[in-house]
């Protein structure tokens, strides 16, 4: 049955999969005696599994020429395709609001960027659960596809570490005489990560909850965390009831978004090196801290006044840590402390610093956006071992062959995709300017949405910028740009680059 | 004694040409004909021709009745395989192989060779022996040749007498009550390419080498009577990753006093396995004899370059021009012993030669008694052998002035218990004291005749 499930067109699946989300807002309504939500998103998830059913029947003798790039593309189109079919239960709870606004508000829960175009007051919690599980089914698709389709086609930062081109399957090797079919792939790992991710999900929501959140809260939060969409409920993060224990829970599942050596029981084929020598974990835990120092230490070097309050600085160290590790990860949730911090380091606008922050983004392979942890690492690494070749021009670097491939191959695809990323940013801005949005504003909004990091919005630039005024065509804009930067741009290229045929 | 030796490489070749010059029933077995057939020749072997791992090239060599099989191919993994065959099927007593690769040697998996495992009774590792040897010669500058002795509380230093010695042209016996506190005495003494074992009359002269049996505690001082100074090395380049050099430079970078190593090698694949096994060293890709990249090791300003390729004449020319460049110190490996006499013209100070490393070792174990070390000395002229003595040895309960020791032999020094005392006349040796002598070749018979059980032991 599952099998003969996943055989079907990964589209019709990921539709199938959708409508089946839509209940969960649905149970959830009916349960707090919303009755009109609760029809709302029952509708909804019928119409779309009765779709699935319809396509399902019609695609069943579907086989594609090249599998593995059909799962990519069919992965691209998912984002062109399904944020259309998770607005229909928003269109259906909210009658007043613009196609556009509904498709934004979707594709930026889809590709966990959690940028919102309603104010929380004016959406009810069944919708604002249903904008979290959106998420959260956003992430996890990331995390699976990081896996099942990315990884086999050298795409997604494996290509970093394997130092082959990107876009291109393995060599063959004569004693390879069959390797798995994607749909077999994405089968595997998907029975082998969604436990992981629920069972997370679902401790972090218990957590939140002993904590004393409500249960709504708890699990939006759960959600928006494990996929680092940041998406809150109608109150903000910062007014979270479990306050700093509650973000220091959170702050430990930051770690997923890190590195996917976090996630336990996900067996990786290679090198293991004990958890803390991750360098992904270290260059995360190394930036954090850079920044944090930096904006806790200003405080001296600004401050008028002589006293100082411990539990001030206290508080506002944690808020410093906590909230550069949320836009590392490209999450988004804003510490309590931070307003606390932004007085205390006496820089107006430490924004930048969380711009900065998100761009570098978090590990690979899993749902953080941005250039990713592992490629800045190779750069380093490379940067590094030229400042060694300055000295001794014929010296041999060391840390065996798979440090030698980061550094040369896997340094040279990071650059690569780092300039896809400026340019992309460029290219976005561009088209934001032109759409008539101001030059400081068109840099956050390009950055939030290429680094997914929606909330961005609220705190790069000096004032808030609010996703609700600005006009269509900047929406669509962006809208688009949160895929490209989901998808990241070499997955993108690999796919409309000529020579796909080719094997 | 019939030996089997399985491989005529260097090492295997050297120690046939020993063990057959000491009247041993010795087969050697290679792959190529055209060495057995050179070494049946040159050598009082036997020889066959085949995989020494085979079954039945080792009957065909003889090891049903051998008493000894030395493997030294150049494969660790036949040299494996040859002494369990050896085991297994013939039964023979004695099995040493030479293993390379230092993972087998871990002691972490030392039931590899014992009893159960392989059956290997002695493993010689050549590469480990040398980057002792090269390590011995970098701790002590001014010597061309050293091996310590006695769990190291004894070594043997091979020093060049210059104009500015203060020593010159004074009776050894003089030099004995001047210094009477100096536990050193000079065993051997090269003069114009002869090597003698001295009387006390004999008086030292410039251009001597001269070997200098001391206490550990008195190497300093017994360098500094002969007119060297010592001084520490602190930057060493390395010419040369293969195995002995990278043992080289993983002991340095063990060691507390922070030594600045740098390796030049030439193959990029080595070069890279060394790079990975090193935290601290440099490791420099290219040709050694670059004078850009020596200057980019910063040769000039190194305190010693020590030239461990493959290649002899590499060496040599490396030494020679790291000399030129500004080094203070060169050594070289040199494989080749007929080359020794070219260090002086040359102007290196010191040579490693494997053989003679690997070959004091093998030798170790194919000698009568109790002997603990032999180490052989210049082109196998003369042997270092150090011995327990046993109660049925004709050494055992006499005065060091009482026992016979033949013309060319000389006692370097006595160990009681773990103490080191300088042999003299009224020194009674013991049972179970060690024994060090040096023995020029044609008397080593006689010395194993001395440190053998008597007949009547029997």
């Amino acid at each position: 049955m599952l099998t003969r499930l996943a055989e079907l067109p990964l589209l019709v699946v990921l539709l199938g999969l959708s409508g089946a989300m839509a209940l969960v807002p649905a149970i959830y309504a009916l349960a707090v005696n919303d009755h009109e939500h609760a029809r709302n998103f029952l509708y909804s998830a019928l119409i779309l599994l009765v779709l699935t059913v319809m396509l399902g029947i019609a695609t069943a003798a579907y086989s594609p020429r090249d599998p593995s790039r059909s799962h990519l593309s069919a992965l691209v189109l998912a984002y062109a395709v399904l944020p259309f079919a998770l607005a229909l239960p928003l269109r259906e709870a909210l009658p007043d609001t613009s196609p556009v606004n509904a498709w934004f508000e979707m594709i930026s829960a889809f590709t966990t960027t959690g940028a919102s175009v309603y104010p929380p007051e004016r959406l009810a919690d069944a919708v604002h659960l249903w904008r979290a599980t959106v998420g959260w089914f956003g992430g996890f698709l990331i995390i699976l596809a990081a896996y099942a389709i990315l990884a086999p086609l050298n795409l997604g930062g494996t290509e970093v570490s394997s130092g082959r081109v990107p876009g291109r399957g393995a060599v063959g090797t004569a004693q390879v005489a069959r390797t798995a079919d994607p749909a077999v792939r994405l089968t595997r790992f998907a029975l082998m990560l969604f436990p992981v991710y629920g069972s997370l999900t679902f401790l972090l929501w218990c957590g939140l909850l002993v904590l004393g959140e409500s249960g709504t809260s708890a699990l939006i939060h759960a959600m928006g965390t494990l996929s680092t969409s940041g998406i809150t409920g109608s109150t903000p993060f910062r007014d979270a009831s479990s306050g700093t224990a509650g973000e220091i829970l959170i702050f430990l599942c930051f770690a997923f978004a890190i590195t996917r050596r976090a996630l336990p029981g996900v067996r990786l084929a290679e090198n293991r090196r004990p958890f803390l020598q991750d360098p992904e974990l270290r260059l995360a835990a190394l930036l954090v801290l850079t920044v944090t120092l930096i904006l806790f230490l200003r405080h001296w070097f600004v401050a008028t006044e002589a006293a100082i309050d411990a539990s001030e600085a206290l508080s506002s160290f944690w808020g410093i840590i906590f909230t550069a590790a949320s836009f590392l990860t490209t999450t988004g949730y804003v510490s309590t402390d931070w307003q606390t911090a932004t007085l205390w380091s006496g820089i107006g606008t430490p924004g930048l610093v969380l711009l900065g922050l998100a761009i570098i983004g978090g590990g690979t392979a899993t749902a953080a956006g941005g250039v990713k942890l592992l490629r800045v690492y190779a750069l380093l690494r490379h940067g590094e071992r030229e400042l060694e070749k300055i000295i001794h021009p014929n010296s041999i670097g060391r840390g065996g062959i798979e440090a030698r491939r980061l550094r040369r191959e896997g340094a040279q695809f990071a650059w690569v995709f780092f300039m896809l990323f400026a340019t992309s940013i460029a290219v976005v801005s561009a088209l934001l300017v032109l759409s008539g949005v101001d030059f400081e504003q068109t840099m956050v909004l390009a950055i939030a949405a290429l680094t997914t990091t929606g909330q961005l919005a609220e705190l790069g630039a000096a004032q808030p910028i609010a996703y609700q005024d600005l006009t269509d065509p900047v929406k669509i804009i962006l809208g688009v740009s949160m895929v490209v930067g989901r998808l990241e741009t070499l997955a993108l290229l690999a796919l409309i680059l000529p020579g796909r045929g080719r094997t | 004694m019939k030996v089997i030796i399985c491989g005529a490489g260097q090492v295997g070749w050297q120690i046939a040409r020993h063990l057959s010059g000491e009247k041993n029933d010795v087969t050697l077995v290679d792959m190529n004909a055209d060495l057995v057939r050179r070494a049946t020749d040159t050598l009082d072997v036997q020889g066959v021709v085949g995989f020494a791992s085979h079954p039945d090239v080792l009957a065909k060599a003889g090891a049903r009745d051998a008493d000894m099989l030395i493997a030294a191919t150049h494969s660790d993994e036949v040299n494996m395989v040859t002494c369990q065959v050896a085991h297994v099927v013939f039964n023979v007593t004695r099995k040493i192989a030479r293993i390379r690769a230092q993972n087998y040697l871990d002691p972490l998996y030392g039931a590899i060779t014992n009893q159960d495992g392989l059956a290997i009774d002695v493993v010689i590792s050549p590469e480990r022996e040398v980057a002792e040897a090269a390590l011995q010669r970098l701790a002590a500058p001014a010597t061309f040749d050293t091996e310590s002795f006695m769990n190291g509380r004894a070594q043997l230093l091979g020093i060049q007498l210059t104009q500015d010695c203060p020593v010159l042209n004074t009776p050894l016996r003089q030099l004995n009550e001047l210094f009477s506190t100096l536990r050193a005495i000079v065993v051997g003494i090269r003069r114009e390419g002869r090597l003698f074992a001295p009387d006390p009359g004999d008086q030292l002269y410039a251009d001597d080498q001269i070997y200098v049996f001391t206490h550990f505690e008195d190497v300093n001082r017994a360098l500094e009577i002969f007119g060297k100074k010592t001084k520490k090395q602190e930057r060493v380049v390395i010419v040369g990753g293969g195995n002995v050099g990278l043992a080289v430079a993983r002991a340095l970078e063990t060691r507390t006093d922070r030594i600045r190593a740098k390796i030049i090698e030439k193959d990029r694949a080595t070069a890279e396995r060394a790079a990975d096994a090193l935290e601290r060293t440099i490791v420099l890709n290219g040709d050694g004899m670059d004078i850009d990249l020596l200057m980019e090791a910063s040769i000039d300003r190194a305190d010693a370059v020590l030239a461990v390729t493959d290649d002899d004449k590499t060496n040599l020319l490396v030494a020679v021009r790291a000399k030129q460049a500004g080094c203070q110190m060169t050594i070289a490996l040199v494989n080749d012993p007929t080359l020794a006499p070219l260090m002086a013209p040359l102007d290196i100070d010191a040579y490693i030669n494997p053989r003679a490393t690997t070959v004091s070792s093998i030798l170790r174990h194919i000698r009568h008694g109790r002997v603990r070390a032999v180490y052989s000395i210049g082109d196998a002229e003369a042997e270092m052998i150090e011995a327990q003595v046993l109660s049925t040895s004709p050494l055992a309960g006499r005065l060091v002035r009482d026992i016979e020791f033949p013309e060319g032999v000389l006692v370097g020094a006595v160990m009681k218990g773990d103490k080191v005392l300088k042999p003299t006349g009224d020194l009674r040796v013991e049972t179970g004291d060690v024994i060090a002598l040096f023995a020029m070749a044609k008397d080593v018979p006689e010395v194993e005749r001395l440190l053998q059980v008597s007949i009547d032991f029997f």
